[in-house]
């Protein structure tokens, strides 16, 4: 087992971090009811982790013992879709954005399904089921139109716990009716003493510097962290301070992909970042993501009169990214527009001397 | 001209008298002798052999040469073989002849008739065979029938003839001058005739002594006649060319002549077409593209290599259409003679290809307006098929489409009186549904299977008549199959010098008064579309004024919104259009200050045109970098990048919201492209495929990653999703997952070594990974992860060195998954079995581990009569500790009803117990 997996908190008291968000959770359970949640942060910053104490909290352990379903719903076009759910008796977790733009149907039927079967025995156990919908942002907003509606509807029966990384493409209404939770990501300091704690329970010893690499690497995300540090492990025990951090590969290849912009802008370029750019997308890595980073690492080589530019252009590029279908277009378009802005920044330096 | 026989010329001058006299006799003579035409080339003899002729062919007729002529009649009629009078009536009967011989042959031929002597003429005498030939061939539509008849190449050889024949024929139509040429070398013929005998003759005469010593007696003429016959030589000669004034004359003649006739005609035609269309307008309101549709061959407008070529596959499809056997098709006894010996020189050769050619099918493809149908129609009529076609209008569901190629092709008309075979002709198959386009696939390639199983005598359902497919675009997806088994031919356009040419003659006839050059002009705005050219003189007809060059050029009519191909469009936006080529759209605003304005405007048109936007946005996208660009800065590229941006948006908003309204933007993305990436040369394009492969490859990718998840033990899938699946957890566990082990067996493993074996298989069930064998094509056998994540993780393939696994490694961590998941299954069921009875609980601690089924019944049995057998033995021992030490071993044998011991296999050597929870 991983350790990200084998070291994951189960219990509301005992999460690492955030400590006074996680009693203000506890109290909110504590009353027997809750309103609609809406869990948001960024990856790696233990959303999950934190509904799944949420949860245990709620129904006891029994909300641990998890079973995977296939579900299938029936377009009203008669398309079959087959979706699949993590379940335990108390809760249902689906993620609707798997079926695409067919995510509507799925939102509305499994609210109905579970609100219909109401509890029998309601002092059993809680009166409610948990809904917990992840990738929330990622819903269609035809998908989000109804999940407004059916959200209040049945909240008699059922309470939604959405999980997002951001809020910013989660339509309003949506945002208004439920409380929403906000999971920062871990400082780095918490990250540092979360791999030594770790570390100390596989009985290894993780020198500071190592630790504060590992964690500049991660980009304050706990899980890359964890993972990073595992796999640093695998290659060389004992640590050591100098060690070399294993990073994930897509970032690297990004980073390369950078340097290639700095060191050259012309059409070779150009056409060489495609190919870079068009296998990143390929492999599944989020246009957005592609993005942030390539942004980062270009500007660490910035002067600082052309930064703000550069970052005002990849703020519009995202922006119609977003709007747009094929990020190929918009992800090269920034790249010529960088290569311009830089070529023109450097000719003027040149023209200086 | 130049041998001229002086003799004769010599009698001539002589007797010019008698010749008067003897050429009113012989019109006297016309009648009968047109009667005998039949008789014409049984001697094709030159007027100088008639004396002598007629004095070998004995006494008898010497009496009616010496006589007056018109006693000859009856002596012609009595006897043919009289040559003198035969002779006559071939002479009198030579205007006649020669016109017809003229104009069947060509040129060459024509003057030399024209300056012909007596000698010559016997050429023209040969020639009366090719005449009644040339009459046949002349109206070659109506024998066609017999045409098939004929071998291939036989057939060819005439038709090219013919061809080459009639459009002679057509240029000397009104070629008269031979008919009036002719009358001067009868007259010759009349001199040497009437002036020369072997007998004494009435006349006065001169005895004369020949070489071979016969004699001659020549008449004898007065001075003054002489004279006077001298004037009249003189006069024709120089009309027959000997001056060159005098021909001169006689050719401006005949030339004014022709054209005063030729008006005529058209005058007539004019008249005669004038009516007749204005009653068609009246009754059957036909189209020009109708009336004007070429029925013949050679009337065809369209390429002629692509014609030929046509004709030629028609023509292959002779041996298996017209050669069949004769009680399956019963044809004329004459062809059936020929056709058996075709038959079984096919049967020797290729009887399993039945005589078919190798592609059944025809695909004529072009744009619409060159005349593919009308190609179709003609050439198989012209090989002699009964042309039947299904177009778009026809119901083509697969069932009716079945149903018309089974008729077409399996039977024949029974109500026609022309036995014609079918030959199936498929318009605008293009817009055909997918399955009847299979089905014709099948029928076609499927029935090609069954006839070899059959065999070579069976008559069945094989394809045995021809099938021309007709489309505008080849590249449909549904025609993909058609394609590959079909006989493509892309239709080139029509010259259109040929297609203005043709206008013209039809305006002609018409009425409308126009030149050349407009016709031109609306050849070239309809990109030589024939059926919009004609639509368009039919416009003009009605405005009844002569159709000018600006005329044609100011109307916006006939100008079609064209669909060009996509790399034409493509081509078009990255090359930039040399000025000098001026289009007729831009004819108007042709200067340099427009040529920008010129230029987006034709883009936009083109785009607009052409219409699938993302497509051909998605071909620059990809082509450019790969160009020689006008404008390479940065600057321009970014701003070209900006443009795709703002299409795409543009692009997303209209498919999402269905906004189209917006689409009305999209084109001028295409101009901006234009200006910064046009040349002037032309470029090598390529088809977009890398978006296209891209999307492939990331839906693969997005299967393994699914599968991944799909997999997951339900404690893992819950924290765990798809993006932090694909950008944390995988290209770590690639990493984690290999950690340095020894390559030795697992026996030999310290403990720690021991533990990270164990994690990894653990880290691996967890993630749904396991290592598959493989088999190269080379034969090596590798261990590959599956789903094979690896190619996920790893980017830029080559300048990654991954730290690998040996293939002993990876096969015992195989086989270690394998032993962990059994375990892993059983885990459940003996949670199931401890809860069920409480008492077992306490026994947790002790090393009884849950087993396999078929192990644990011999463990249960085992194990439980242990303690049981041991608490009593136990029990009885501290009463009796003597019995204890004596039946020890054999106690828990004894205390069994039944015991035994299975055991397995051949060897029994070392056996040891070993049990699968202990295996780790």
């Amino acid at each position: 087992m991983l350790w990200a997996d084998k070291y994951r908190p189960k219990d509301l008291a005992n999460l690492d971090y955030h400590k006074d968000q996680a009693v203000n959770l506890k109290n909110l359970v504590k009353d027997g009811d809750f309103p609609h949640l809406l869990v948001y942060g960024p990856l790696g910053a233990g959303k999950k982790t934190r509904i799944m104490c949420l949860l245990r909290e709620l129904y006891g352990a029994g909300a641990e013992r998890l079973k995977m379903e296939m579900m299938s719903f029936t377009t009203p076009s008669n398309k079959k879709l087959e979706i699949m759910t993590v379940s335990s008796n108390y809760h249902i977790e689906v993620n609707p954005s798997d079926v695409g733009i067919y995510d509507r149907v799925v939102v509305m039927d499994i609210i109905k399904n579970v609100a219909q079967s109401q509890q029998l025995n309601s002092n059993a156990q809680r009166e409610f089921k948990v809904i917990v919908l992840t990738d929330v942002d990622d819903l269609t907003k035809d998908a989000q139109h109804a999940l407004r509606r059916t959200m209040e509807k049945y909240i008699a029966n059922c309470r939604i716990i959405l999980c997002a990384t951001s809020i910013s493409r989660v339509i309003p209404a949506i945002r208004s009716r439920c409380l929403c939770i906000r999971v920062p990501a871990p400082s780095e300091e918490t990250i540092i003493n979360i791999l030594h704690y770790t570390c100390e329970k596989e009985s290894l010893k993780l020198p500071r510097g190592l630790a504060e690499r590992i964690v500049q690497v991660s980009n304050r995300n706990l899980r890359r962290a964890l993972l990073i540090c595992e796999a640093c492990k695998v290659e060389q025990y004992p640590f050591k301070e100098d060690q070399n951090v294993a990073e994930p590969d897509w970032q690297i290849f990004i980073k390369k992909t950078a340097a290639r912009m700095l060191q050259n802008q012309n059409m070779d370029t150009l056409s060489k970042v495609r190919e870079n750019l068009y296998e990143l997308l390929t492999n599944g890595i989020p246009s957005d993501i592609i993005f942030k980073t390539l942004l980062e690492e270009l500007l660490k080589n910035c002067d600082m009169g052309i930064k703000s530019k550069i970052v005002e252009e990849a703020a519009i590029h995202e922006h119609r990214m977003a709007q747009g279908n094929k990020s190929i277009f918009h992800l090269e378009s920034f790249v010529a527009k960088f290569m311009y802005i830089y070529q023109e920044m450097m000719q003027e330096m040149l023209g200086d001397f | 001209m130049s041998d001229y026989p002086d003799p004769d010329e010599e009698f001539e001058l002589m007797y010019g008298d008698e010749l008067e006299l003897l050429r009113e006799q012989d019109e006297d003579y016309h009648p009968p002798s047109k009667s005998r035409k039949s008789l014409n080339f049984s001697t094709p003899s030159s007027s100088k052999d008639v004396s002598r002729q007629s004095d070998s062919n004995g006494q008898q007729n010497v009496n009616s040469f010496d006589d007056d002529f018109p006693l000859l009649l009856p002596a012609t009629t009595d006897n043919l073989q009289s040559s003198t009078t035969l002779n006559v009536s071939e002479i009198s009967h030579e205007p006649h002849t020669s016109f017809q011989v003229s104009s069947s042959q060509n040129i060459e031929q024509i003057i030399e008739a024209d300056s012909s002597d007596s000698r010559k003429r016997t050429v023209d005498d040969l020639f009366g065979d090719i005449n009644d030939l040339g009459d046949d061939i002349l109206w070659e539509n109506e024998p066609i029938s017999k045409k098939p008849k004929l071998s291939e190449e036989e057939e060819l050889h005439v038709l090219m003839k013919q061809i080459i024949r009639l459009r002679e024929l057509n240029k000397e139509k009104h070629n008269l001058l031979s008919g009036i040429n002719k009358n001067t070398t009868y007259s010759h013929i009349q001199h040497s005739k009437h002036n020369l005998s072997y007998r004494v003759p009435k006349y006065p005469f001169i005895g004369v002594k020949r070489h071979d010593g016969e004699r001659i007696y020549v008449r004898f003429h007065s001075e003054e006649y002489e004279k006077e016959e001298r004037q009249t030589i003189v006069k024709e000669c120089s009309s027959k060319g000997l001056l060159g004034d005098g021909y001169k004359e006689i050719w401006k003649d005949a030339k004014t002549l022709i054209t005063k006739q030729i008006k005529l005609a058209q005058e007539e035609i004019d008249q005669s077409t004038e009516l007749s269309f204005d009653t068609k307008n009246d009754g059957s309101k036909q189209l020009w593209t109708d009336m004007y549709k070429p029925r013949k061959y050679i009337e065809l407008l369209s390429d002629e290599s692509t014609n030929r070529i046509m004709l030629k596959w028609l023509k292959l499809w002779d041996k298996a259409v017209f050669n069949r056997k004769p009680k399956v098709k019963p044809i004329r006894p004459a062809e059936k003679n020929k056709n058996w010996f075709f038959k079984e020189k096919e049967l020797d050769t290729n009887m399993d290809e039945h005589g078919r050619p190798h592609h059944k099918v025809a695909l004529l493809c072009g744009p619409p307006g060159l005349g593919k149908t009308t190609l179709a129609h003609v050439a198989a009529k012209h090989a002699g098929y009964n042309v039947v076609e299904v177009n778009a209008s026809d119901d083509r569901s697969t069932e009716a489409f079945k149903t018309s190629l089974e008729n077409a092709t399996q039977m024949r008309s029974v109500v026609d009186k022309e036995k014609r075979p079918n030959c199936l002709v498929f318009d605008e198959i293009d817009g055909a549904p997918q399955a009847s386009i299979d089905f014709l696939v099948k029928f076609i390639s499927g029935n090609v299977t069954t006839k070899s199983k059959k065999g070579k005598g069976q008559k069945q359902a094989v394809l045995k008549r021809p099938i021309i497919c007709i489309c505008n675009d080849v590249y449909v997806p549904a025609l993909r199959p058609l394609r590959q088994i079909a006989f493509v031919i892309n239709f080139p356009p029509t010259s259109s010098v040929r297609l203005s040419e043709r206008l013209m003659c039809i305006s002609r006839r018409e009425g409308i008064k126009t030149d050349m050059g407009a016709m031109m002009a609306l050849a070239e705005k309809s990109n030589n579309d024939i059926r919009s050219c004609l639509s368009v003189l039919h416009f003009f007809k009605t405005h009844k004024k002569p159709v000018t060059l600006s005329d044609i050029y100011r109307t916006s009519i006939g100008q079609k919104d064209m669909q060009k191909g996509l790399f034409t469009v493509w081509q078009e936006i990255f090359q930039i259009e040399r000025p000098k080529l001026r289009s007729v759209t831009d004819l108007n605003n042709i200067s340099n200050k427009h040529t920008m304005q010129v230029r987006m405007s034709k883009i936009l048109q083109t785009v607009c045109s052409f219409g699938d936007y993302d497509r051909l946005s998605q071909g620059i996208f990809e082509n450019f970098p790969k160009l020689i660009l006008k404008d390479s800065s940065m600057q321009g590229l970014s701003q070209a990048a900006e443009w795709f941006v703002f299409s795409d948006v543009l692009n997303n908003q209209i498919y999402s919201l269905q906004n189209y309204s917006l689409s009305t933007y999209l084109p001028y993305a295409f101009v901006v492209w234009h200006f910064t990436f046009a040349v002037p040369q032309s470029q090598k394009l390529n088809y977009p495929s890398i978006g296209y492969e891209a999307k492939q490859k990331e839906t693969r990718q997005k299967a393994v990653v699914s599968e991944v998840l799909r997999g997951m033990p339900p404690h893992i899938r819950a924290y765990c999703h798809r993006l932090s699946l694909i950008l944390d957890i995988l290209p770590m566990i690639s990493k984690i997952i290999v950690p340095p082990f020894r390559p030795v067996s697992l026996h030999l493993y310290t403990k720690d070594e021991k533990q990270g074996m164990l994690r990894v298989v653990n880290t691996m069930i967890d993630y749904n990974l396991n290592y598959v064998q493989e088999r190269l094509p080379d034969g090596v056998y590798v261990y590959n992860l599956e789903p094979n994540i690896e190619d996920i993780v790893h980017f830029n393939k080559t300048s990654i060195t991954k730290t690998t696994l040996s293939y002993s490694n990876k096969q015992m961590i195989s086989r270690e998954i394998e032993l962990e998941k059994m375990r892993r299954f059983e885990v459940p069921k003996s949670a199931i079995e401890t809860s069920k009875n409480p008492n077992a609980m306490k026994d947790k601690s002790s090393p009884k581990t849950p087993l396999p089924n078929h192990l644990q019944k011999l463990k249960a049995r085992s194990v439980n009569a242990k303690p049981t057998v041991r608490k009593d033995f136990f029990g009885r021992v501290i009463t009796s500790p003597t019995n204890n030490s004596g039946q020890g071993p054999t106690g828990p044998n004894l205390k069994n009803d039944i015991w035994y011991q299975y055991k397995e296999g051949y060897n029994n050597a070392v056996r040891k117990t070993i049990k699968i929870g202990n295996l780790k």
